[in-house]
């Protein structure tokens, strides 16, 4: 054997133990994330139980539901359509873990994008799990992408055009789930997504349904509440709520020709009334700094505070930060005041809901009292 | 189809960087080599 | 100085304040007439809040979102609610430019048929500075009356033009307390 046959040989064997540690550090977010519903859980089943074609694919997603067997309205609860937005998957979680229903359903899709959560996003360090301290023990959570992997769905177009308006987007907004709606069923993976949610929404006649979010600080929708122009009156009516018990919400229409966003398209097609729910998250900022956990955990960054100090910063930024508490919170409780909003304006078709923590709770227990 | 069209370019590819690999008499050069090698074989093996 | 012209100056000048105060207050207990047309400036959802309280104050007013010169017709009242929403020109498929100039318009009509203009800011911080301050700015000094959420003055911006512009103002903790000096206006 020649010596170059030998050094060859060598390179290839350390890179295969480097390529085996980048594959095994990858392969952990391919482990589901486990979550404990709580002991009022009737059903547990598939997204793709609305339209097959996903079934045993990376899109397929778990959702609980949750029947009072009483008669009233049907709410789908979404987190995770992004999942680089912790604060709606952590928040579609602690729901889920907690609620008592009395009358009508409530059915918690905690992972919406499903594939999302199996990558992060090239280029952004972002870390890939955090773990937040629950009552029995540490829970830890992945962080992934803001869209589908592209093991699922490549190659991205150089621009994409949402069906069926035509609107034209950024090549990479093809695998982004809040721009796939309301999905076809011979579409591209992230429009079969859509369609077997806008289907799930369909065939169990939704009647309220909230898709949960996060968003940069120097974006203009954080703290916001975007509703359907058919909902307008239980969205500002709980505005005024929420601003009663000290909480602002900006209220935020949708816009009738921004297509493929859930508050749009799910207003549009089906009969809900759609609501989306924004909080800040800074690790999606683009002064952030350093990208770790704790900038998801506390929601605060030194760059930020400078920036603000130096009067450089044009955005309504708290210089305490945004703390997940805080973000989940917010998520929760306008989740509870949406509802009690319909409740007076649907008297005959109420939702009745308990046991979910308030925001004032969370920010003095901790998230973590409220996961089993 | 264009997944597997993708996967046997990909495949190709890599059988070319294996063989220069052992071709390569310099050892700097076959560990550059090596380094464009390995995200070939995770997108082979639909890792990464 | 003689004694009584000291006291004689004091009262004089107490009389001069009793009087700008007398003033002041009767302007901020002005009376408004109905109907009332309530537009938004920069599109953000706020002017729906409003209608919602006017309505709930039995007020004969019409919340229009993109209200335009036409639609101040017999009306007595304009109320403008500032603030800036990038989703909210979505809806109305405006730009940031064209609405500032429907606005211009707006105000600029008012003035010429002498209809009061009131300015009720409810949007907090997130609605001020970036690209809401050029609405809020333009809307408060043309005001008759303001009415603010206390967030949304935290920096004195509303009161340092009020001050300057002599309008009357009142300060709110909450949106919801708008609703009594909104009443008590008409």
């Amino acid at each position: 054997m020649q010596k170059h046959h030998i050094t060859a040989i060598i390179i290839l064997m350390v890179f295969g133990v480097m390529g085996a540690l980048a594959a095994s550090d990858f392969l952990a977010l391919m482990k589901p994330d486990v979550l404990h519903p709580a002991a009022t859980l009737t059903r547990t089943g598939w997204l793709s139980e609305y339209f097959d074609t996903i079934k045993d694919t990376g899109g397929d997603t778990r959702i609980y539901y949750f029947d009072s067997g009483e008669p009233g309205a049907t709410v789908l609860l979404l987190g995770g359509t992004h999942p680089n937005e912790p604060a709606a998957f952590v928040a579609a979680t602690v729901v889920l873990e907690n609620i008592k229903v009395t009358r009508g359903r409530v059915l918690v899709m905690p992972q919406a994008c499903a594939s999302g959560f199996t990558c992060t996003d090239p280029f952004e360090a972002y870390p890939q799990f955090y773990t937040i301290e629950g009552k029995s023990g540490p829970r830890k959570f992945r962080f992934g992408s803001r869209v589908s992997s592209p093991l699922d769905q490549w190659p991205d177009p150089l621009v994409y055009s949402h069906y069926p308006s035509g609107q034209q987007l950024s090549g990479f907004e093809t695998r982004n789930l809040n721009r796939s709606y309301p999905g076809r069923p011979d579409g591209t993976f992230s429009e079969q997504v859509a369609y077997a949610i806008v289907q799930l929404i369909k065939q169990e006649n939704v009647d309220v349904a909230f898709d949960l979010h996060e968003a940069a600080p120097e974006i203009p929708i954080i703290n916001a509440i975007v509703y359907h122009e058919k909902c307008e009156e239980v969205a500002l009516s709980a505005v005024l709520n929420l601003e009663m018990e000290g909480m602002r919400y900006s209220p935020e229409l949708s816009p009738a020709n921004f297509h493929g966003l859930s508050h749009r398209e799910w207003g549009d097609n089906t009969q809900v009334l759609p609501f989306l729910m924004e909080t800040s998250n800074i690790i999606q900022g683009r002064l952030r700094g350093r990208t770790n956990v704790a900038l998801i955990l506390e929601g605060n960054s030194i760059r930020y505070r400078e920036a603000l100090e130096s009067g450089a910063l044009r955005i309504d930024y708290d210089p305490n930060g945004q703390p997940l508490e805080m973000r989940v919170g917010r998520h929760i409780q306008g989740f509870i005041e949406i509802l009690n909003a319909y409740n007076e304006y649907y008297e005959d078709n109420m939702v009745l809901i308990g046991n979910l923590p308030t925001y004032p709770e969370i920010m003095e227990k901790g998230i973590g009292h409220y996961l089993n | 189809m264009l997944y597997w069209i993708y996967v046997l370019i990909t495949v190709f590819l890599t059988v070319l960087i294996v063989m220069e690999l052992f071709t390569e008499k310099n050892w700097k050069q076959q560990i550059a080599l090596a380094m464009l090698l390995l995200p070939f074989v995770l997108r082979i093996l639909q890792i990464k | 100085m003689h004694v009584c012209t000291k006291i004689a100056g004091v009262l004089f000048v107490f009389g001069l304040l009793f009087v700008s105060t007398q003033a002041g207050d009767e302007e901020a207990a002005r009376k408004f007439e109905q109907p009332i047309l309530i537009s938004s400036a920069g599109q953000s959802a706020d002017m729906k809040l409003i209608g919602m309280l006017a309505k709930k104050q039995k007020l004969d007013a019409k919340a229009v979102n993109m209200a335009q010169v036409s639609d101040l017709d017999g009306i007595k009242t304009l109320i403008i609610v500032p603030g800036f929403s990038s989703k909210g020109l979505g809806a109305a498929g405006v730009s940031q430019k064209e609405e500032m100039e429907r606005v211009e318009k707006l105000v600029a009509a008012a003035q010429e048929k002498k209809i009061p203009i009131v300015m009720i800011h409810i949007g907090g911080n997130a609605r001020r500075k970036g690209q809401s301050d050029a609405f809020n700015k333009l809307t408060a000094e043309v005001a008759e009356r303001m009415i603010v959420v206390q967030q949304g003055d935290e920096d004195g911006f509303f009161s340092e033009i009020a001050r300057e512009k002599k309008i009357p103002i009142t300060l709110v903790e909450k949106i919801a307390e708008v609703a009594t000096p909104l009443g008590e206006l008409f």
